[in-house]
């Protein structure tokens, strides 16, 4: 079955390898947790035996990430699970540093499976045994197209909420073969990268694409869960006026009290200037509301699917302009235009690069942890999608507070009882929301 | 009776000197006799040969160079068209000079450009493969196994350069500004700006002006 074949690795440009390299050496500075799991496991080689495939968007971010893992003992594999989120110059260190990666940006869709099979088995013939995964599709292709070799996978850890519905669904029906462990619900993932992640990046969206001064103007956003608020709050900070829609009343309520005008769509569209959606939900924009708004209004979406704002409405009746990539400016019927960002796809994304190291090395700290708990503990998870026990997720967070200078107060033994905790942890139970 | 024929025919094309007005002579004189004239006519005859025969060469080597121009406009336009067919095959990532692609048909019959050789898909793409092909810097896209051929041009072309920079780097040992009288200003030719370059340099110095706008200082 292994291919002698095989290629070291694929990528766009292998002569991006330096730039890469100098990239990767900045994002580390801004990645503490992942950094000091190096200094902390380097030396007893915890992921020593362990072969993994690894599945998720090859940014520098990401770079960081595997050479953690090769530093921890472990031999890595990797391949994009997105077929534009690939960073070239970050995929050109990481092959150039001899670990075989298979991923460039702008993959077909039969070029994007080839580059996740690529991964299943090592150069030396033998296959994976571990799982690293970003929403599913190299869990999906184990379980299907490579089942005979699933009794030799140790686990699994899953990356984003996408992944995670697929591993309760697949378990659900009996399907799920791995122990699997769900890193996305870390409270050191969801409460840091969707709100302190986009709370950065939503504006350097706008800004790179539009310079738009954002002091008073009005802004509306589209849901305040933890991704709406970080946008709210960084578009306060730039001295907008922030109205909030939403559909659930506690929110609606922890909105009103942090000052913000809760209203409707309808309402809103009449004042803003500048449009976020982040509801996770489908027709929050509609046409009307186009017809509706103030000259050259823009228009973005930040959660995660692009069906939030109603662009195929614009595409089939509005002139479109494109100014540079992922800025479109439309002319309406009624003459008025409206500037759409990233295509109604995510513009953190689309219009800048994403979320910074810093919040992305939270994430990857729990990917670390979730390798070597599933590696190291055999037969210590059942199959089935657990979340990383309460210490690891208050251990992903201690590793980043000397890099902010955090000060942290010891808890003292009879303090500790007096809360019913243990002095080292952890602090809080699970059902604590944070 | 049919060299007679032949030579009355050939009689025709002989175009004796016109006869004078004044008859100086008897007609006895001026009397051609008919075997000179078919000599005569023969001559011309193999003049006239000649004289085809060096044009039909002459032609025969420009028509050979309209031959072989026609040959190059077809590969010319062939090769453009070979290049329009590729950057507009549909392509999902940025094209880079100095790469390698290669092109695949998909069964509805549109091409597209992939990152993966038909060897890098096991011998099993998923699509028809059309061609693998480099992209140059001039934006052209060379067949793969031509390009040993084209690095070669290229390599004799960086020689060409190479050559011309060691001449230089060694340039004779002559001052030509002292050594040459010139009604012009040298400079004016040498790595010429533009208008706006020239224009401020006069203003910037008169005495550097060029002489179309010499009146001007």
């Amino acid at each position: 079955m292994a291919d002698n074949k095989k290629l070291p690795f694929k990528v766009a440009d292998i002569e991006l390898a330096e730039w890469g390299r100098k990239t990767i050496e900045m994002a580390e500075i801004e990645m503490p947790g992942l950094m000091e799991l190096r200094k902390q496991y380097g030396p007893s080689q915890p992921l020593k035996g362990a072969r993994i495939a690894g599945c998720l968007h090859m940014t520098i971010q990401t770079a960081v990430l595997i050479e953690t893992l090769t530093a921890l003992g472990a031999e890595v594999q990797w391949s994009s699970c997105n077929i534009f989120s690939t960073q070239d110059h970050a995929a050109a260190a990481i092959a150039k540093a001899g670990i075989p990666v298979y991923a460039w940006k702008g993959e077909s869709d039969d070029e994007y499976v080839w580059c996740i099979e690529q991964t299943i088995f090592f150069p030396d013939g033998e296959p994976l045994n571990m799982i690293l995964d970003d929403g599913g599709d190299l869990t999906a292709l184990v379980h299907n197209k490579y089942a005979h070799l699933i009794p030799g996978i140790k686990g699994l850890s899953e990356e984003t909420t996408t992944g995670i519905h697929t591993l309760h669904k697949m378990h659900k029906n009996g399907e799920l073969k791995i122990p699997s462990i769900n890193v996305n619900d870390s409270v050191t993932k969801s409460k840091f990268d969707n709100l302190y992640g986009c709370r950065e990046s939503l504006v350097d969206g706008i800004k790179r694409a539009t310079d738009v001064m954002l002091a008073g103007k009005v802004a509306v956003v589209a849901g305040y869960g933890d991704v709406g608020k970080g946008c709210a709050q960084a578009l306060r900070a730039f001295g907008a006026r922030v109205l909030i829609t939403e559909i659930d009343p506690i929110i609606a309520l922890q909105a009103a009290m942090e000052g913000y005008e809760v209203t409707t769509m309808d309402e809103a569209v009449k004042e803003a200037r500048i449009f976020v959606t982040a509801t996770g939900n489908m027709k929050i924009i509609r046409p009307y509301h186009f017809d509706q708004m103030l000259d050259d209004a823009i228009v973005c979406n930040i959660g995660h699917f692009d069906c939030e704002i109603d662009v195929a409405y614009l595409n089939a009746n509005a002139k479109r302009e494109t100014v540079k990539p992922q800025v479109d400016r439309y002319t309406l019927n009624n003459g008025r235009h409206v500037i759409i960002l990233a295509e109604g796809r995510l513009v953190n994304l689309g219009c800048a690069h994403g979320h910074p190291s810093f919040v992305m090395s939270n994430s990857f700290t729990n990917q670390v942890l979730a390798q070597i708990e599933l590696w190291c503990n055999p037969g210590k998870y059942s199959i089935d999608v657990h979340f990383l026990p309460k210490d690891l997720d208050e251990k992903v967070a201690a590793l980043h507070l000397d890099h902010l200078g955090v000060k942290l107060t010891k808890l003292e033994e009879d303090q500790a009882e007096y809360i019913g905790v243990k002095p080292e942890g952890p602090y809080k139970p699970s059902y604590y929301r944070y | 009776m049919a060299d007679d024929a032949r030579a009355a025919e050939l009689m025709k094309q002989v175009a004796l000197v016109p006869r004078s007005e004044k008859a100086l002579v008897t007609s006895h004189a001026t009397k051609a006799d008919p075997g000179y004239l078919v000599e005569l006519a023969k001559e011309v005859a193999l003049a006239n040969s000649t004289i085809k025969a060096g044009a039909c060469g002459k032609l025969e080597i420009i028509a050979q160079q309209i031959r072989f121009l026609q040959e190059q406009a077809r590969q010319v336009l062939l090769d453009s068209s070979t290049d329009e067919l590729i950057n507009k095959a549909s392509c999902n990532f940025v094209k880079k000079p100095g790469k390698v692609y290669h092109l695949y048909k998909r069964e509805d019959g549109k091409p597209y450009l992939g990152m993966l050789s038909p060897e890098e898909w096991g011998g099993n793409p998923p699509h028809d493969f059309v061609g693998s092909y480099k992209l140059e810097y001039d934006m052209t896209f060379t067949p793969l196994e031509k390009v040993t051929k084209r690095q070669q041009e290229i390599s004799r072309v960086e020689d060409l350069f190479a050559e011309r920079h060691v001449v230089a780097d060694h340039p004779p040992n002559i001052d030509i500004q002292r050594h040459t009288n010139y009604n012009i200003d040298p400079t004016r030719y040498i790595n010429r700006p533009s208008i706006e370059g020239v224009k401020s340099r006069a203003a910037a110095d008169p005495t550097k002006a060029g002489p179309s706008n010499g009146h001007v200082s």
